[in-house]
């Protein structure tokens, strides 16, 4: 169930990118692979539109009317 | 599995029908509702022995909503005898939704299910790819990653190229 707006994805997704390629392509190390990983929350919560602590928390981001 | 107890609830609205329906959530500030409400009429209109379209306005009803977990509108159930057999989150194709009504008649069968938009499967491949050709030139652990999430947005295009192109609605 989708609780992200539009923006809100498109920006998670770049942000995620970022972090992953600076921190598997760029830092390397142990502290690179930390970025990595947590690079890979805000991807995956962006492409598939849903954060489960907006759920946890009732919040949203979309219009209700907005599936997907 | 929902109830088809016919008597009506304290609020004297009709519960939901036994047999065959199609429950339509919907929400009148939804854009997309408004938009597929008489699409779906149409489908039934062209089922005569087809199941019923149950409507359900999720602000007045809440609590029917919620005891069907419906979180979005527009969303489509079907349910043959109370079991709910298929469901559709979101605005769906003419096809989709018929295979839905189908589904309420026919034999049981694998649960019908909504097809992401296209935009957000070409989102997905165009990520993937990214990561891929940076994980090329930096680490494998990018391309890994990468190669899944490109085929999470493949799989998406597939289904959303197997659902018939929607109808301009009026």
């Amino acid at each position: 169930m989708v609780n992200e707006a539009g923006w809100e994805r498109i920006a998670r997704t770049v942000l995620g990118v970022a972090l992953m390629i600076v921190g598997f392509g760029v830092m390397g190390g142990t502290a690179g692979t930390i970025v990595g990983i947590i690079g890979l929350v805000p991807l995956l919560t962006g492409l598939s539109g849903w954060c489960p602590l907006y759920t946890v928390f009732g919040f949203r981001t979309n219009k209700p009317g907005g599936a997907h | 599995m929902v109830p088809a107890d016919p008597t009506p609830g304290p609020d004297g609205r009709p519960p939901l029908p036994p047999g065959a329906v199609i429950v339509e959530a919907w929400g009148p500030w939804c854009t997309s509702c408004r938009a597929q409400r008489p699409r779906v009429a149409a489908i039934a209109g062209s089922r005569p022995d087809g199941p019923s379209v149950r409507s359900l306005q999720v602000d007045a009803e809440p609590e029917l909503a919620d005891a069907l977990g419906i979180r979005s509108v527009p969303t489509l159930i079907a349910l043959s005898d109370g079991v709910e057999v298929g469901r559709l989150v979101g605005a769906q194709a003419d096809g989709s939704i018929a295979e839905l009504f189908d589904r309420a008649t026919g034999p049981a069968g694998p649960p019908v299910r909504s097809a992401p938009p296209r935009a957000l499967a070409v989102l997905r491949l165009l990520t993937g790819l990214l990561l891929v050709a940076a994980g090329l030139v930096t680490t494998v652990v990018l391309a890994a990653v990468g190669a899944v999430v490109a085929g999470w947005g493949i799989i998406g295009l597939v289904r959303s190229a197997s659902t018939p192109t929607e109808t301009t609605p009026p």
